[in-house]
């Protein structure tokens, strides 16, 4: 069974003429990690606001259709059950710092604190999530202070500590450096073999196709493709529908119109070098 | 891993000085008494008990150079506002006693009095807000307030403003920097930086609101507005005996003061 349905969603916000989300039908099981991917305004954002119970909750707005988590209308949860089924991490590094804790350790801690969790229990899954996301010498810093690329793995940290069963995370390198990028991703590959629900919303689509099981791209508010990763991204009409292949993709696509196909297009590198490898 | 600093948070919250390791209300309790002591009392006698009584707390608890400098920021000008004030308004009166002569500008006695009086009191009530200040930190001030029922919601909008002005304050710089990157004068006479600040107030102000937003999801991912009961991390010491006894002195401080006053108002009439 589905863990997150969505059927026949559409969602306009308020103030707005045009459906940020329309008819959307898709579902999302447990345990797999889900890339989604298309153009700046493509309703990709709103699709996680959706899921994470931010719409209709916080946007208010036109929802119509169903939007289930866990057999339950999004409509019938309450934020506060929300967030500590599904974990949110999302664009901006330096306003998901909390602002009123003076050091690493005790930001990572807010969310346990929220939810009550006794303190001997919270400072030994601080001390885990810190040593797992490697930002264990950071702990005595102050959040304010950090950059941009530790303040986001600071807020992946203080969602992780939550140990929620689903991760939601939107573009969360698109405001940071190269080596912040590398850094979130390392997380994400930690999160990977985490057996955890991943949906995670990016445009740096070699990336993508290293780690989704499932893809779905969106295109002005409606869901275009959707399926397996190896599967979507290797389809030509992608291109049409101004979403990115990876590089490797389009060179195993430029290889069977030059009428020398690899025995199947690859999306990743390790891919493409095992196939080449047979080949010869 | 630091785990010696992580598991210090299995303490209670401690500095290592007898005054600052006051519970945060106590601490309050005996500052807010004092001060409006001095306000009542209102005698210069009484203002410099407590500015002695206050710089002995800044040297014990290691504030003393940041308070001194804050202390006599306010205290310079005031006490020499008053005293000249104070000879406008009364040196002609008659029967008042001459002090001094400056540079043929005769002062007397009692208007200068009136005018210590008014500038110790103010000065008194100051340095004992001052050093409640210097050696409380808002967190722990909030936490405690949490601790005796105030909303954790409270507690974050008074937290969180606080570093949103620290944040603004950073925007501005960086704003400013930017403009004076663009050739555009920002440093020289007060009308200089005026003309380059005014124009920044706009984009800061749009800058803070936009983050307002995102903040709220931020906060509500984790678990912000769950209804179970919360938990904390820094946990302040139990309040001992003894501090309850100091607040109950600090209470009959003012109860005295209130005394004494109502007293020399009798007396008066």
């Amino acid at each position: 069974m589905a863990f997150i349905e969505l059927k026949n969603v559409s969602y306009k916000y308020p103030y707005t003429k045009n459906y940020a989300l329309q008819d959307v039908t898709c579902s999302f099981e447990k345990g797999k990690f889900y890339g989604i991917i298309g153009e700046n305004g493509g309703g990709k954002t709103t699709l996680c606001n959706l899921i994470r119970g931010l719409i209709p909750h916080f946007y208010l707005g036109k929802l119509t259709g169903e939007c289930l988590i866990e057999g339950k209308d999004i409509r019938e949860w309450n934020t506060a059950e929300l967030s500590s089924q599904i974990g949110y991490v999302f664009q901006n590094p330096f306003t998901q710092i909390s602002g009123i804790k003076s050091t690493v350790f005790e930001e990572v801690a807010i969310g346990l604190e929220n939810l009550g969790v006794p303190k001997d229990e919270m400072i030994e899954r601080v001390i885990d999530v810190c040593n797992q996301l490697d930002i264990g010498h950071l702990i005595r810093n102050n959040p304010n202070e950090l950059s941009g690329g530790q303040r986001q793995r600071v807020a992946f940290a203080s969602i992780i500590a939550m140990d929620t069963d689903t991760l939601v995370i939107d573009e969360p390198t698109s405001q940071l450096d190269p080596e912040g990028t590398e850094n979130v991703f390392k997380i994400i590959n930690t999160l990977k073999h985490s057996n955890k629900t991943i949906i995670l919303v990016e445009h740096k689509i070699d990336l993508i196709a290293e780690f989704c099981d499932e893809i779905l791209v969106m295109e002005n508010g409606t869901v275009v493709f959707n399926g397996p990763a190896h599967e979507v991204l290797t389809k030509r009409e992608l291109l049409d529908h101004k979403a990115s292949i990876p590089e490797v993709a389009r060179f195993g696509l430029a290889m069977e119109d030059a009428g020398k196909p690899l025995p199947r297009v690859p999306v990743t590198m390790d891919e493409a070098y095992k196939l080449i490898k047979e080949r010869r | 891993m630091d785990k010696e600093f992580a598991y210090s948070y299995n303490d209670y919250v401690k500095y290592g000085n007898g005054f600052k390791d006051l519970n945060p209300i106590s601490k309050l309790i005996i500052a807010l008494c004092l001060g409006i002591s001095s306000c009542i009392i209102h005698t210069w006698q009484f203002g410099v008990v407590l500015i002695v009584f206050s710089t002995i707390i800044a040297i014990y608890s290691k504030v003393f150079s940041k308070y001194i400098k804050s202390l006599l920021t306010i205290a310079i000008p005031l006490l020499l506002l008053s005293s000249i004030m104070r000879q406008l308004q009364y040196g002609h009166m008659e029967g008042n006693t001459p002090i001094f002569n400056l540079l043929g500008w005769q002062w007397y006695k009692e208007p200068f009095v009136a005018g210590m009086d008014i500038s110790c009191y103010i000065i008194g009530f100051s340095s004992v807000l001052l050093i409640y200040f210097l050696n409380t930190e808002m967190r722990d001030l909030m936490l405690a307030l949490e601790n005796r029922g105030v909303s954790h919601v409270t507690s974050y909008i008074m937290l969180s403003s606080m570093q949103s002005i620290i944040d603004m304050k950073k925007s501005a710089d960086t704003i400013l920097e930017s403009q004076k990157a663009r050739g555009i004068e920002t440093d020289g006479n007060i009308i200089v930086r005026m003309k380059a600040f005014f124009p920044t107030l706009g984009p800061i102000l749009l800058s803070a609101m936009s983050g307002t937003e995102e903040k709220a999801i931020a906060m509500d991912a984790r678990a912000f507005s769950h209804e179970g009961g919360h938990t904390y991390l820094r946990v302040l010491r139990p309040i001992p005996v003894w501090e309850y006894i100091l607040d109950a002195l600090a209470i009959l401080v003012l109860i005295g003061s209130i005394v004494f006053a109502v007293l020399r108002a009798m007396h008066r009439i």
